[in-house]
């Protein structure tokens, strides 16, 4: 670390969501700390003598931390610090604040195409100021195997592949009253990463997708998504057609299977146990909850 | 007969058609209307084998007039016939697409009548789903061999993939095994489809160049002749692909890849499959041997993936005098030992086809390598961060000049024994009677001695015919 000879030893707790990640980074620059640990109030460990700061989500400091990342590195950088900040690994937000240090350091950041005067003069112009897309050779993120960098890009990588499964596995379900609404849990908080493509998809089709892990739930209207969190999650009954297209796609799914190739090792490579309770073709295979 | 019972029996019919892919076409979602594409395709289910369930593959009828001894839908099985209305399946289609079941529809069809009836049959589901629900997901349809130009023309505007199948590797194959079909008949729609694909390309290229040239001189000739840009459809936009089965006919590697090679050139295909002879008839034309060809497949695969993604030429992966790939070695590791004057490779200099050619370093790790080192120094560690196979790729590279190697002997055999991996065929299923040879086992295996010969034999000495043997 370039800032701080010794760390101090503090905890910043979070909320465990984004914006309470960014308000916590945002603070160890106003109190001028460095702190050894940054994690959700439910995951922390105190270690001995530890100070601990309780952080209050605040949604203007995070902003700033966004402005901030946005001017030095580009919004694509932003993107990806954002989808890394999702995940449920116990060291993601210290790997994130220490990816945020290394972008804001001024020697670092100098390097970075965005703050290069007069390169690109039309950039700025069409995506506002220092807000250009990064030019991958010159972007925050291209030195891959720096320490600092390198837990960014592998928590990304993580959570977009969560992301494709929850493209892949998600099951929708017709409810009475016209409403389709698909359950989850996937191990990285990324229903507000789907939203965007589902809604584009099924278009006028209203829908709810429920993460049961994060308890957060995306809900599409016909028009605009939004994001709820919430403890309960009751939704109304299936409709009739729904249990006769569930039967239907099932068979359809076991018919597929040709006996003298079964191999179940490579199926639970591409389709892990752990998602097939909420998979409507192998949800009684499912593994029996602890 | 109710739906879902239908539905398994064209279900049942269609899955031996390996080609289940969504990709090659990117398509946004539009405001109104269900569905949209992704080029890279999504998978959305995988089978008790493995195998991906991407698109709703069925067959529009198993009713057929034809005879081919390798098809469980040939006239002489018996079997329930049946046949989807075309009105059903665009409706089990959309049900499906609206649950997140499926990317799209897949849709063969047996030969009812004649190719052109089934084709004007596939035609109305596919238009009932495009026009009437306008519906923007993937459609793959299959051109069945015979059918007039203008029928095929217009199921190429409505699916966003065609494929016609090779089914097998050469003519003298053909007449014996599928005797109504003929070169001609499978290589002609090939052709159409092809040039349907290249005409409507040329057709939008000159579309968007007059709509373009309509913002600059705003004249209404100009924009008349734009208008129509939006309206015409492409004609296949994720291409054509085929297949062809493998090991039912005594048609070598060497072959087959020289054949699939000449296809990727000649017919601009997407991909060319290969499905490992299963058998589902009796009969004498075919081979009566159980054994699964799908070691050979999964070696095909892999130096198809050479041909495609890694700048190999047919003639680098596999030779006459060679015609069978090694089961033992990948095609990339046995190209690597063939020329070891190629290597070793400096990692940190060079260029990026070289570091293609290093067995353990694929295209997403030799990209990484030439972006890790504008601004690191690649060495063991570095590598292993980056995700390469290091314990393969060892052999063949240099770090700062020295050699990562270590004290194996550079030389064929010592490098070989290396590299050389079984494939994981899993451990059940019709691939997992296999033994390491020169395992040791403290006991007889009476259970599994039977199924070579009833003597029991240990796993000791049983070497290479254990190997063939395969399971009954």
């Amino acid at each position: 670390m370039t800032y701080k000879q010794t760390p101090d030893n503090i905890a910043y707790l979070y909320d465990g969501s984004v914006e309470g990640l960014f308000t916590a980074v945002f603070l160890t620059y106003a109190y001028k700390e460095d702190p050894i640990d940054i994690c959700p109030k439910a995951a922390h460990q105190p270690r001995l003598g530890q100070a601990v700061r309780t952080i209050e989500t605040d949604f203007a400091l995070a902003t700033r931390v966004q402005r901030g990342i946005c001017r030095v590195a580009g919004y694509e950088v932003f993107d990806i610090v954002k989808v890394a900040a999702l995940s449920d690994e116990p060291h993601t937000g210290m790997a994130v604040y220490h990816f945020i240090r290394y972008c804001m350091d001024a020697r670092n950041a100098y390097g970075f195409s965005h703050n290069r005067r007069g390169e690109d003069a039309l950039a700025p112009k069409i995506y506002g100021a220092g807000c250009g897309p990064a030019d991958i050779n010159t972007s925050a993120v291209r030195a891959v195997l720096h320490p600092d960098v390198e837990p960014v890009l592998k928590l990304e990588r993580a959570v977009q592949n969560e992301r494709h499964h929850m493209l892949e596995f998600l099951r929708f379900e017709e409810l009475v009253g016209g409403l389709w609404c698909a359950k989850c849990n996937p191990k990285a908080s990324v229903v507000p990463l789907v939203m965007d493509w589902f809604a584009a998809r099924f278009n006028t089709q209203p829908f709810i997708i429920y993460d049961e892990n994060h308890h957060v739930a995306g809900v599409y209207e016909g028009a605009d998504w939004h994001l709820v969190c919430t403890d309960q999650f009751t939704p109304p009954p299936r409709t009739q057609n729904e249990e006769k297209m569930q039967e239907a796609w099932k068979r359809f799914y076991d018919t597929l299977a040709i006996d003298a190739r079964y191999n179940p090792e490579l199926r639970r490579h591409f389709m892990p146990k752990r998602l097939w309770k909420n998979i409507t073709e192998v949800r009684d295979m499912a593994p029996a909850e602890r | 007969m109710d739906i879902a019972e239908k539905l398994e029996l064209l279900a049942d019919a269609a899955k031996y058609d390996v080609a289940c892919t969504s990709s090659g076409v990117d398509r946004s979602a539009q405001k109104g209307k269900l569905g949209n594409t992704s080029a890279a395709g999504i998978c959305h289910s995988f089978t008790a084998d493995g195998r991906c369930v991407t698109l709703l593959k069925v067959l529009m009828s198993n009713a057929c007039i034809y005879n081919c001894a390798y098809c469980v839908n040939r006239i002489s099985n018996e079997g329930k016939r049946t046949t989807f209305k075309p009105r059903e399946l665009a409706d089990l289609t959309i049900s499906f697409y609206r649950r997140n079941y499926i990317e799209g529809l897949f849709l063969s069809s047996g030969v009812v009548k004649s190719p052109d009836f089934t084709t004007e049959l596939m035609i109305e589901a596919l238009s009932i789903l495009r026009e009437e629900y306008g519906f923007r997901g993937y459609i793959h349809a299959k051109a069945i061999p015979g059918t007039s130009p203008e029928l095929l023309e217009r199921l190429g505007s409505l699916a966003d993939r065609m494929s016609v199948n090779l089914e097998l590797p050469s003519q003298k194959s053909l007449n014996l095994l599928a005797p109504d079909k003929s070169k001609h008949d499978i290589l002609s729609p090939m052709a159409f489809i092809k040039q349907g694909i290249e005409e409507a390309r040329d057709t939008r290229r000159l579309m968007q160049k007059s709509k373009r040239a309509s913002t600059t001189y705003l004249s209404t000739r100009n924009t008349a002749m734009a208008k129509p840009a939006r309206e015409v459809r492409q004609f296949a936009p994720a291409g054509q692909s085929t297949q062809m089965i493998i090991g039912a006919t005594p048609e070598s590697d060497y072959q087959i890849l020289n054949l699939s090679s000449a296809l990727y050139q000649t017919f601009a295909m997407k991909r060319v499959f290969f499905s490992a002879y299963l058998p589902v008839n009796q009969d004498k034309r075919l081979p009566s041997n159980n054994a699964v060809a799908l070691d050979r497949e999964h070696r095909l695969y892999q130096a198809d993936w050479l041909m495609r993604f890694y700048g190999f030429d047919v003639n680098e992966v596999i030779d006459e005098s060679n015609p069978f790939l090694d089961l033992d070695v990948d095609p990339k590791a046995n190209w690597a030992l063939n020329h070891l004057d190629f290597f070793p490779v400096e990692v940190n200099k060079a260029p990026y086809a070289s570091l293609l050619r290093v067995p353990g370093i694929g295209v997403r790790g030799a990209k990484l390598i030439i972006r890790a080192r504008k601004t690191h120094v690649l060495r063991e560690q570095e590598l292993r961060k980056l995700g390469i196979a290091y314990k393969r790729a060892q052999f063949f590279i240099t770090c700062q000049g020295k050699y990562q190697g270590g004290a194996v002997a550079f030389e064929r055999e010592a490098l070989r024994s290396r590299l050389a991996a079984p494939i994981q065929g899993g451990r059940h299923g019709s691939r997992s009677a296999k033994i390491t040879p020169g395992q040791m086992s403290l006991f007889d295996q009476p259970q599994a001695g039977a199924l070579w010969g009833g003597s029991p034999v240990g796993a000791l000495g049983s070497g290479p015919a254990a190997l063939k043997a395969g399971a009954a």
